[in-house]
């Protein structure tokens, strides 16, 4: 039914780079602005962020293993969501919604706030733990992976993760009280 | 590897899952590869091998299918007409909002529960304006265009052929359709009329975001007593979700879709207990499942998990539990998906 891409072969390079920019970008586009909301709790910012590094990666086709295309990919999202936020001139804590949904008028006030009060709760926590928390509970990478992802060690993740997840269980509560 | 003794870190997973379950990403291919164009200016058409059955209907949500449109038009400003979407988007209008391909919109349909027909939803990435309220395109899609899930049907297909306006406040919609649509059909049930309706009501009212807005009916132009046979002299409310839509519904991924090894599966479901429970089938044979809860009991809300599986076709199926035991009707969706 359906024709596969191997059915197809076309040569050269630019049509290898957009074909494997078509596959990755079936595969993994929507996963990783939803991984970028929760590093930058901005979707708008996140899909720029994706799409500037999808560009990148087809800019550089010819010297990434395409094996290792999507770790490639995952490691740009989350250095360019990095320098992002870095570059924010003003964020506002708390800003409008940014969440718009496909049928806004179908979910609950309820689901609405309770995802705002978790993409605050983390948008609070530092940098890294931010990123080895989202890289290993939502993207449920190896310590490893994390690692070599984020260019440190295994220790470092570790400890990340815990104190992430601690400060992150600490405000949710907070909220929940107040 | 977390490794087993992580078990304690479930719920922070479940909350991140949850805190982007809804995000419907915006942006397509078309997008990027208008700037890898600028890159590699040899660059050739594309082509879309593996997506042959998204030209046939509009792409649907859930990260596998878009459409390239690729005579974008702009939207038609003020009030617009449409065509219904048989194939080609909108031709009509001037200046406005620049369209997309790729704006998620929702749209409903009928399929079977244990409760008899009920509502379906589904999301359609067709050709939209960028930015604000899509009631129209959503009701284009009631109109004129297929479900992607073959278990749902469109009670609309056959019925409808034309133009038809859509005119939006912050306090009524109105859907102004073209043709001899008085009278219930011959064949068409009272029922199945009523949904049809209620399609689109729900479509409508989803595509503005404004909450359960009512929406006006009409005939070409004027006001009609009846519509398919059912009154609709005054603005229509929608129904109850809890008594109109499906009890347990997949938002994504949606049928057809390749996915990738690890995905997450998002939907809404009013359940005994919010139980929610997920299998991963090839033919009669189980391959994984699992279970999660929806965000509230008995009421239409929304659950979303992941499932990590190989390679391979699967049919996706997520139902609510039989508490009593006793034989209490199963209610699910499914969808058959392809995991890279």
């Amino acid at each position: 039914m359906l024709a596969t891409a191997e059915g197809a072969p076309i040569p050269g390079d630019t049509v290898d780079a957009d074909a494997a920019l078509e596959e990755l970008y079936a595969a993994h586009y929507a996963g990783l602005v939803r991984m970028a909301v929760l590093l930058l709790r901005d979707q708008g910012l996140a899909e720029d962020v994706v799409q500037d590094s999808f560009v990148a990666m087809h800019g550089r086709w010819g010297r990434i293993d395409p094996a290792k295309a999507p770790a490639y990919l995952r490691q740009t999202v989350v250095n360019r969501a990095r320098s992002a936020l870095r570059h924010r001139t003003v964020v506002a804590r708390h800003r409008p919604e940014p969440l718009p949904d496909g049928a806004p008028a179908d979910e609950s006030v309820l689901r609405t706030e309770q995802r705002s009060t978790v993409l605050d709760a983390l948008a609070e926590l530092p940098t890294r733990q931010r990123e080895v928390l989202v890289l290993r509970h939502y993207l449920d990478l190896s310590e490893a992976d994390i690692a070599a992802t984020l260019g440190i060690s295994k220790g470092a993740v570790k400890s990340h993760a815990s104190r992430g997840a601690a400060a992150l269980r600490t405000r949710l509560s907070m909220e929940e009280h107040s | 590897m977390t490794g087993p003794t992580n078990t304690g870190d479930d719920d922070l997973r479940r909350l991140l899952d949850d805190a982007v379950a809804g995000v419907q990403p915006h942006g397509t291919l078309a997008d990027i590869r208008a700037r890898t164009d600028q890159e590699t200016p040899m660059s050739k058409r594309w082509f879309f091998p593996t997506l042959a059955v998204a030209a046939v209907m509009a792409a649907v949500v859930g990260g596998a299918f878009w459409l390239l449109d690729d005579d974008q038009k702009l939207a038609p400003s003020g009030t617009p007409t449409h065509t219904v979407p048989s194939d080609k988007p909108s031709t009509s209008g001037s200046a406005g909002p620049e369209e997309v391909a790729g704006r998620a919109v929702p749209v409903y349909y009928v399929g079977d529960t244990a409760h008899g027909k009920k509502l379906f939803r589904e999301f359609h990435r067709i050709s939209a304006p960028s930015a604000g309220e899509i009631a129209g395109p959503a009701v284009g899609q009631v109109l004129g265009a297929k479900p992607a899930d073959p278990d749902y049907v469109n009670l609309w297909s056959g019925l409808y052929d034309g133009t038809y306006d859509v005119t939006t406040s912050q306090d009524l919609i109105t859907v102004d359709l073209r043709g001899d649509l008085h009278d219930r059909p011959a064949g068409m049930s009272e029922g199945d009329a009523e949904l049809a309706i209620q399609q689109l009501i729900y479509s409508a009212q989803a595509g503005l975001g404004q909450g359960r807005v009512p929406v006006q009916l009409l005939i070409n132009g004027k006001h009609t007593d009846t519509i398919l046979g059912v009154p609709a002299s005054e603005p229509l409310a929608a129904v109850d979700p809890d008594k109109v839509q499906a009890p347990v519904q997949i938002d994504s991924p949606s049928d057809g879709d390749e996915v990738s090894g690890t995905f997450t599966v998002t939907g809404r479901a009013a359940t005994f207990e919010a139980n929610v429970v997920w299998e991963l089938k090839q033919g009669d044979t189980t391959i994984k499942d699992g279970f999660t809860t929806a965000q509230e009991c008995c009421t239409l809300s929304p659950y979303s998990f992941q499932v990590t599986a190989p390679p391979g076709t699967y049919t996706l199926v997520v139902h609510d539990t039989d508490e009593s035991g006793g034989g209490r009707p199963v209610n699910q969706d499914t969808k058959e998906i392809t995991v890279q």
